[in-house]
């Protein structure tokens, strides 16, 4: 059966030694994919060549769009910076929204077997910012709704059989 | 090319010529005094020098001071003389000094590289003998002043260039992501399958 795309998140963070990553997260009815879409490396640069450091390295920062509309899932899932997670595939998935940020960890099986974390914040683009402000919203009732939004997400495209593998955020 | 690779290119260039620029300004200043220790191996044949690349209307001043070992001549080169000094044939020199200390102060017209020659004074041949020398250039080199003051514009223009690009960029990229919303965005559910079409034969009209 064809995979079917659910929904976009526009934003989700991930953070590496090579510094934030920002992924665009494709979710479908079989998997999570994050797309790379921005890989900035300033801080790490800023720790080993201070001010200069940071200026080369956020001049190598790289954004990239897609058109998420008429891209194959499988093109995305196969670039080499995006991490797929595939639904059956997960151990374990905690929705985690507090007052240090609103995070979601992942553990699941990768294709050779092994387990492997994979945690990412969920913190809105200023549009969403912006939006909501428009509505007499505050940032931080922004945030909170920005991570409801993604967890209704996955409340419709998990599979029964993973949900039982998740634990919500209240 | 990519606009982002064009943009990284423009950043890592300027911040390059900005930075060649600032030490070929503040390096061509000559703001201190460089101060070198020096000795000279016991023999004849022996003796050390310090080769300094001037400007043309370059003043170089300094001095000498031996710490052990007695007296010592200190000759001022220009680079074909040295040749002469170092080959053994007759040669002139700009300035001379002797003694365990002394001071030298020229001014040369043509940029070039000169020698500070240091060996031994006569009785003195045998002798290891050690000190230090103090020089500095005077003066304002406006070729190499001109040559980083420009490569530091060029620099700045080239991060200018590299901003506008990089907003431009920026601009497109943003475009073309308001077409999403800034939440989360629902795909559009494929079609219903329509009910299976029958086939069903004409019905004739009424005979009359």
């Amino acid at each position: 059966m064809e995979e079917r795309k659910i929904g976009l998140v526009p934003k989700v963070q991930g953070q590496s030694m090579g510094g934030v990553r920002e992924y665009g997260l494709l979710v479908t009815d079989k998997r999570s994919i994050f797309v790379m879409e921005l890989k900035d490396s300033t801080g790490l640069g800023y720790s080993i060549g201070g001010i200069i450091g940071a200026a080369i390295a956020a001049s190598a920062r790289t954004r990239r769009t897609f058109d998420y509309d008429t891209a194959n899932p499988d093109v995305l899932g196969g670039m080499p910076d995006n991490v797929v997670i595939h639904h059956d595939a997960i151990e374990s998935l905690r929705f985690k929204f507090g007052a240090l940020g609103n995070f979601i960890q992942f553990k699941f099986r990768t294709a050779d077997g092994k387990t492997r974390k994979f945690q990412v914040s969920l913190f809105p683009k200023k549009e969403y910012f912006l939006e909501r402000k428009n509505m007499g919203k505050g940032r931080r009732e922004a945030i909170g709704e920005y991570a409801n939004e993604v967890q209704t997400l996955y409340r419709r495209a998990l599979p029964l059989a993973t949900t039982t593998k998740v634990v919500w955020s209240e | 090319m990519k606009a982002t690779t064009k943009y990284g290119l423009a950043f890592g260039i300027g911040a390059l010529m900005i930075l060649i620029g600032l030490a070929a300004t503040v390096g061509s200043l000559h703001l201190s005094p460089e101060t070198r220790d020096f000795d000279i191996d016991a023999g004849n044949l022996y003796f050390n020098y310090i080769d300094v690349g001037l400007f043309a209307g370059a003043r170089l001043k300094g001095s000498f001071t031996v710490t052990s070992g007695g007296s010592i001549n200190l000759y001022i080169f220009e680079n074909r003389e040295y040749q002469n000094y170092y080959n053994g044939n007759d040669c002139y020199y700009i300035e001379s000094a002797s003694g365990s200390s002394g001071t030298f102060d020229i001014t040369v017209d043509v940029g070039d590289t000169y020698y500070i020659v240091l060996e031994h004074g006569s009785g003195y041949e045998s002798m290891r003998q050690t000190g230090e020398v103090t020089h500095q250039i005077i003066g304002t080199d406006f070729v190499m002043i001109g040559l980083g003051i420009g490569l530091f514009i060029g620099g700045l223009m080239a991060i200018v260039y590299g901003w506008a690009l990089k907003k431009k960029n920026d601009a497109q990229t943003a475009a073309f992501q308001q077409q999403y919303s800034s939440g989360v965005t629902y795909f559009q559910p494929p079609p219903a399958t329509p009910p299976d079409y029958q086939w069903k034969p004409p019905i004739s009209p009424p005979k009359v």
